[in-house]
């Protein structure tokens, strides 16, 4: 016995069959880890949109008071896509504020593309003469205690926003160590300065677009072409 | 040994003789990065804490099944899996806490205590030890980051349990205590170099008390 087992042919057959087993399992342990997350990512896919549309739409108070509009803004909806002024390659939403069959506002979404950790979803309202109404975080993954303190509910860091329009001059879009008007956050600059430099190609991207922006159909829940 | 005996010895060596933090000093990233705030604290050690009773209890159901050599491999899969899945399911159903809890998800895949708890204790004993070694790791370790926190967090800037109301909701606004006001924030307290410090402090402290 043991001279089959010394020979060394015999080894390697062994060695190999071994490699192959581990191989296959290591396989089925990355198909079927794989697998799930697919699975969840396909059935949570719908439900996470949606409670991310409903979550900013509840927040739009914060940013826009109510007396403001009076449609449906869920259903007055444009996908809208830029990847050098909106920050990404996918559609983005417009929400159209109207009273009285009125323009009155925008809502629309944009991502500012080279936060700290990685794109930062906001939504920012813009009045029909162009001025910023306010933002939202709607999603970001900042160093918690640092890059964060943007969310609103965290400070108004946001707030700085408010009212500023494309006419500002552009060297004031900046936070003060580049020579802007922006706070800095403590231990934080690159995520103010991606946030300062999307919101500025956001409202040119409303500029540029701003009569197509409220006369376009909604189309927000028509499926993707 | 009997179970009495057995699972208060693991318990105990969760939250003392053993403690992530303070002994093993695993995770040490997600616990230097975050821990500015006692609530920040709170809400990555509750998170680590389900992620690890989760995984603990996986690796241990499929103890028998794994080949020794290629184990690590597996583990770090089946980890990456659960964590991932468990952000999908948060983001999706409980949308609220996820804006509160998800920036520290996937920090705690950079948290080794997970692996190191799967690899040292859940892969050579049955499920239910290893979800309650899962747990008391887990509160050890959330109780060094909530102390730490608070710690960081008074030095830093004054108070106590600044932000409860981000993870309990807006009656505790008024939970948070302030000690003294701040002209500026003593950044050093907040930024990471303080943390290390912290921790330092507290290692020392632990251990001139076990030698007492």
């Amino acid at each position: 016995m043991s001279s089959t087992a010394d020979n060394p042919a015999n080894k390697k057959q062994l060695l190999w069959g071994k490699i192959n087993r581990n191989g296959l399992i290591l396989a089925l342990f990355a198909f079927l880890s794989t697998g799930l997350i697919a699975i969840t990512h396909q059935l949570t896919k719908q439900k996470i949109a949606l409670a991310v549309e409903h979550n900013m739409i509840s927040q739009l108070s914060q940013i826009v008071p109510q007396g403001l509009y009076d449609n449906e803004v869920y259903q007055d909806c444009i996908k809208i896509r830029s990847l050098s002024l909106l920050g990404s390659n996918r559609f983005q939403k417009a929400y159209r504020l109207r009273k009285h069959r009125k323009d009155v506002a925008l809502l629309l979404t944009a991502v500012a593309p080279d936060g700290y950790s990685g794109p930062i979803e906001f939504s920012m309202a813009i009045s029909k003469t162009g001025q910023i109404m306010g933002l939202n975080i709607i999603s970001h993954r900042e160093t918690p205690g640092l890059g964060d303190k943007i969310e609103r509910r965290k400070g108004n860091w946001l707030d700085q926003f408010n009212g500023l329009a494309i006419k500002n001059k552009k060297q004031n879009w900046g936070v003060k160590k580049d020579g802007g008007q922006f706070d800095a956050l403590t231990g934080a600059t690159i995520t103010p300065r991606a946030m300062v430099k999307a919101a500025y190609n956001a409202l040119l991207f409303y500029q540029q677009h701003q009569q197509q922006l409220f006369t376009q159909a909604s189309n927000c829940y028509q499926k993707d072409e | 040994m009997n179970n009495t005996t057995q699972y208060s010895r693991i318990i105990k060596n969760g939250l003392w003789d053993n403690n992530t933090a303070l002994v093993q000093l695993l995770g040490l990233c997600p616990l230097l990065a975050v821990t500015g705030t006692l609530i920040n604290g709170l809400g990555l050690g509750l998170a680590t804490t389900f992620v690890l009773v989760g995984s603990n209890v996986t690796v241990s159901m499929i103890r028998n099944y794994i080949p020794k050599e290629i184990r690590i491999p597996i583990f770090v899969m089946l980890i990456a899996s659960f964590v991932t899945n468990i952000q999908l399911l948060m983001n999706a159903y409980t949308y609220q806490l996820y804006l509160i809890l998800g920036i520290f998800i996937p920090l705690i895949v950079t948290n080794c205590t997970i692996i190191g708890r799967a690899e040292a204790f859940a892969s050579k004993n049955p499920p239910l030890p290893s979800a309650v070694d899962g747990l008391a790791q887990g509160i050890g370790f959330t109780l060094v980051l909530m102390l730490l926190g608070a710690l960081r967090e008074f030095i830093g800037q004054g108070t106590i349990l600044d932000g409860a109301h981000l993870l309990f909701g807006d009656w505790a606004k008024d939970l948070t205590i302030h000690f003294y006001l701040t002209e500026q924030k003593f950044l050093f307290a907040i930024l990471p170099p303080g943390a290390f410090i912290g921790l330092g402090l507290l290692i020392a402290i632990k251990n001139s008390l076990r030698k007492s």
